[in-house]
């Protein structure tokens, strides 16, 4: 499936261009107001895989809680489909990075799957089924009826991950969501979000500091500049889909992306100048 | 947040181990606090039961002296039994203890739904909290037993006033513990429940209440003892009913045997009060990690 199709896909889902202008965030701090990010402006049309990468203290993070509404620019506009961001938009799921956290403990794996329907962006007629379908999608079937203190790391991202999808977003922010687990955990759970993302037709947006996965995954990466001051690099991935952990993560393309983007997160003050 | 002098007070939830002294949850003490000693293979000196035989080894010593040296100011635990026996069958015991009970679990029943209510909304809601807290910490401090003559004076010598200051006292543990839970709900709980779009309401019902339940289960069990004590103490102070009124008359008839055998029946009704929440408790609260059975079959 390419992306001109996912694209399609995921307008016949209703999905929404994010467009970002000009926008400042700033925390009040101990020492007076911090500045967060400093006139960012970007955009992502409905369907795109979006990877944000940069150094601790980028932005990156705020710029995915703005766009989820969990924070509001001092200046600026978030938009979702032409309507300013004011709140966690509706259509909307956020995957934290802290699982352990988010999740709610008190409830079985299904029933978190289920706490996402009962609370989803559009009606689902079929919510039992679309359930088991996303809990078997994720890999947890055998384990629906446990609860999350019994589960792996991996295991706990992957039902966070579910009872994201099973609310049915147009759009998937991801903060770290896969920087808590071991790496083969890691792995099995990015080609589970390509697979999701191919098959349900969702924007995603990845914060991640890993340039890898990033490139592995990604229809674009943005590169943040240092200390919030925006975006320093916009690089679109031209690597053919569907991927795979052991073939794209040797083509020659993807080595070149790898190094170029290194190179500008390690070097953003050479690159800004 | 202005919570610093709410703060102050809960030293009830961190003496029970739930929070640490930065109010943040303690885990480790969590568990201690609320789990029996893990019983593992140990050597019988290490077990539960041992303690029991403590018990067992005074009450023999008890019966010993008594048959040594009888006096009517110490009867022997198998006259005391006798005695228990003859009071249960005939005697009045059971029903003291039933109106004794009553008050307990209506006054009980009350300082649950307002504990848990305020304390909630105290942690929710700043206007709640600014309007209350100075009257919780005024409360507070006061021993209930003061109240009881201020009680009486108004409501009379009815159950009404033994219902009241059970009320007066179980209701603070509770409350301080609810609004300390529901206070300390994580971030990402929160940032979970507006970014799936939940109202207030929802918020409140489907995150802030389950999560803050641990602890709102500490001030319950807390509150569950106190309640007993006054369920008692009332009864005692008014002279009214109950089975601290029947231990009372017992004491003043010098009939030492009937007046054990109201305390023990006291005890074991207290201790087996516990164990019902501790298994009601284990129950409801099974997915939390302060709940690890210690050898999980």
């Amino acid at each position: 499936m390419t992306v001109v199709d996912l694209k399609q896909q995921a307008a016949r889902h209703g999905g929404q261009d994010i467009r970002i202008s000009n926008a400042d965030v700033t925390y009040d701090g101990k020492r007076g107001p911090v500045q967060a990010l400093a006139g960012i402006s970007l955009q992502s049309p409905a369907g795109e895989f979006l990877a944000i990468v940069g150094r601790s203290g980028s932005g990156k993070s705020t710029l995915l809680r703005l766009i989820g509404g969990l924070i509001r620019p001092s200046t600026g506009r978030v938009e979702l489909g032409g309507v300013e961001v004011d709140g966690p938009p509706r259509q909307a799921r956020f995957v934290a990075q802290d699982y352990t956290q988010s999740l709610l403990p008190w409830l079985t794996v299904e029933d978190n799957v289920r706490f996402g329907s009962r609370h989803a962006v559009s009606p689902d007629p079929d919510a039992e089924q679309t359930i088991s379908r996303i809990i078997e999608l994720v890999g947890l079937a055998h384990a629906r009826r446990r609860y999350p203190r019994e589960l792996s790391g991996g295991m706990q991202q992957r039902v966070a991950i579910a009872r994201a999808l099973a609310s049915r977003p147009d759009i998937l922010l991801l903060d770290e969501a896969f920087g808590s687990v071991d790496a083969l955990s890691r792995a099995t759970l990015q080609d589970m979000i390509l697979k999701l993302w191919s098959t349900l037709g969702f924007t995603a947006i990845l914060v991640t500091h890993d340039i890898e996965e990033a490139v592995y995954l990604a229809d674009r990466v943005v590169v943040m500049d240092e200390g919030g001051r925006g975006v320093a690099a916009n690089v679109p991935i031209k690597l053919p889909r569907p991927r795979n952990q052991v073939d794209t993560r040797e083509l020659p393309l993807y080595l070149e992306y790898r190094r170029d983007l290194l190179s500008r997160v390690l070097a953003p003050a050479q690159e800004a100048a | 947040m202005s919570g610093t002098s709410l703060n102050s007070s809960l030293d009830l939830v961190i003496a029970a181990g739930v929070l640490d002294a930065n109010g943040k949850p303690d885990k480790p003490a969590a568990e201690r606090a609320l789990q029996a000693p893990p019983i593992k293979r140990r050597s019988f000196f290490h077990q539960r039961i041992f303690g029991w035989t403590t018990l067992v080894g005074l009450l023999v010593l008890w019966e010993v002296l008594a048959a040594i040296n009888p006096s009517p100011g110490m009867p022997a635990p198998s006259r005391i039994a006798t005695v228990w026996w003859e009071e249960v069958t005939e005697g009045s015991l059971l029903l003291q203890l039933v109106d004794t009970l009553k008050s307990m679990l209506y006054g009980y029943a009350i300082a649950a739904c307002l504990g848990i209510t305020l304390g909630v909304l105290m942690a929710r809601v700043r206007f709640v909290y600014a309007l209350f807290e100075p009257l919780v910490e005024l409360i507070r401090p006061v021993p209930t037993i003061i109240f009881i003559p201020v009680i009486i004076l108004y409501v009379g010598l009815g159950r009404e006033m033994n219902v009241l200051s059970i009320v007066i006292s179980a209701t603070e543990p509770i409350l301080i513990a609810a609004f300390s839970g529901a206070r300390a709900v994580s971030p990402a709980l929160r940032d979970t429940a507006a970014t799936f779009g939940l109202s207030w309401w929802q918020t409140l019902r489907e995150i802030i209440i389950p999560a803050a339940a641990p602890q709102i289960f500490v001030g319950l069990r807390l509150a569950l003892a106190s309640s007993l004590v006054l369920a008692i103490a009332s009864g005692m102070i008014a002279g009214n009913s109950g089975i601290g009124f029947y231990i009372l008359t017992a004491q003043q008839t010098l009939d030492i045997a009937r007046m054990y055998a109201g305390a023990a029946t006291v005890a074991a009704v207290g201790y087996s009060l516990n164990f019902c929440f501790l298994m009601v408790e284990r129950r409801l609260l099974h997915w939390h990690a302060g709940q690890d059975r210690p050898a999980a079959t």
